[in-house]
């Protein structure tokens, strides 16, 4: 058995390479979440005397991905905690989308009529998609930074003194690469076991569970930290002074 | 060189890398839980602050082991030398 790592169905446009997998899986998941908010905007707005199993889903994400900003920025977060919640739970759906077989349960149902279902990993399992994440997240820190504190923030670059400034740009150059290589390399790294302990046996269905598992926890701590160390940036570019 | 000698090295380097990597990241690891764990034991009210600190620090110490795990795929699947 052969096993393909980093190679993905491409899709050509007007000179372009799209890696079409990873397209639609993004698609599949936005998609999900797009229908998952729809229907918990219904279910919570109808204020019942007991709180049904849905709200209360719904009240423990939304207060989660909200208490990450506004744990470390306090009330100042409250500007923020809508982009770094969405982060949060867009890489969460994503890394999740990851450990469900959700193609692999289509093929084993409905392969004898269609041939050449493409298998769908996670979407940060691609290094587009996290390098597109962590460079959001770059421009957003500096659009923030400016828009908090107007053209003194870039004294920060200068901070000690003119002597740092390469320094200081390296670090700010350091914080997408190190965010995107991180999500990238556990996910992809997750996936890659998987691979590879499935092609070991002839008959895998029990034994990857543990890895399976492990993926659904490293899924939430990956996506936490990403949450988390974006909010850590934002709260350093508003903040005054070090 | 020979095309095969440098997917050879390339092997064997990126095999390396991983390794020496892994080791370090490790201790290092494991030196920051066993410190935060020491923190809370002496002051467990203090637990969520530094739990949260410990793991973006993990996080962090965490990327040094997959900046080479990066070098590593580059070396084996994607070597601009063995082409």
């Amino acid at each position: 058995m052969t096993i393909e790592i980093g190679q993905h169905a491409a899709w050509h446009f007007f000179g372009l390479t799209f890696n079409s997998d990873t397209i639609i899986s993004s698609l599949v998941v936005s998609s999900f979440i797009l229908v998952f908010a729809v229907a918990a905007k219904f279910f919570v707005i109808k204020r019942n005397k007991h709180i049904s199993g849905m709200q209360a889903v719904c009240e423990l994400l939304y207060g989660f991905s909200v208490s990450i900003s506004e744990g470390v920025m306090g009330s100042k977060g409250k500007k923020y905690s809508s982009f770094i919640a969405s982060l949060f739970i867009f890489i969460l759906a994503a890394n999740v989308f990851g450990v469900l077989p959700i193609t692999e349960i289509i093929e084993l149902f409905f392969g004898k009529y269609f041939s050449g279902i493409p298998k769908l990993e996670a979407p940060t399992a691609d290094i587009n998609t996290t390098v597109a994440l962590a460079l959001t997240v770059f421009f957003a820190i500096h659009f923030y930074g400016v828009k908090a504190k107007g053209i003194s923030y870039f004294k920060r670059f200068i901070s000690p003194n003119i002597v740092f400034l390469p320094l200081n740009i390296m670090e700010e150059l350091s914080r997408p690469l190190s965010l995107a290589v991180r999500l990238f390399g556990n996910t992809f790294g997750k996936a890659t076991i998987l691979l590879i302990l499935v092609s070991l046996v002839s008959f895998p269905f029990i034994y990857p569970i543990p890895i399976l598992a492990l993926g659904l926890f490293i899924a939430f701590v990956q996506a936490y930290i990403f949450a988390l160390l974006t909010t850590f940036y934002v709260a350093s570019a508003i903040s005054d002074g070090h | 060189m020979d095309k095969v000698m440098v997917q050879v090295v390339s092997v064997v380097s990126a095999a390396f890398c991983l390794g020496i990597a892994g080791v370090a990241a490790a201790l290092a690891q494991g030196k920051a839980t066993a410190s935060a764990l020491d923190a809370i034991a002496r002051q467990p009210e203090a637990k969520n602050s530094i739990t949260q600190i410990l793991i973006v620090g993990l996080a962090i110490i965490e990327s040094i082991a997959l900046y080479a795990l990066l070098i590593a795929i580059v070396l084996i699947f994607v070597n601009p030398f063995a082409r």
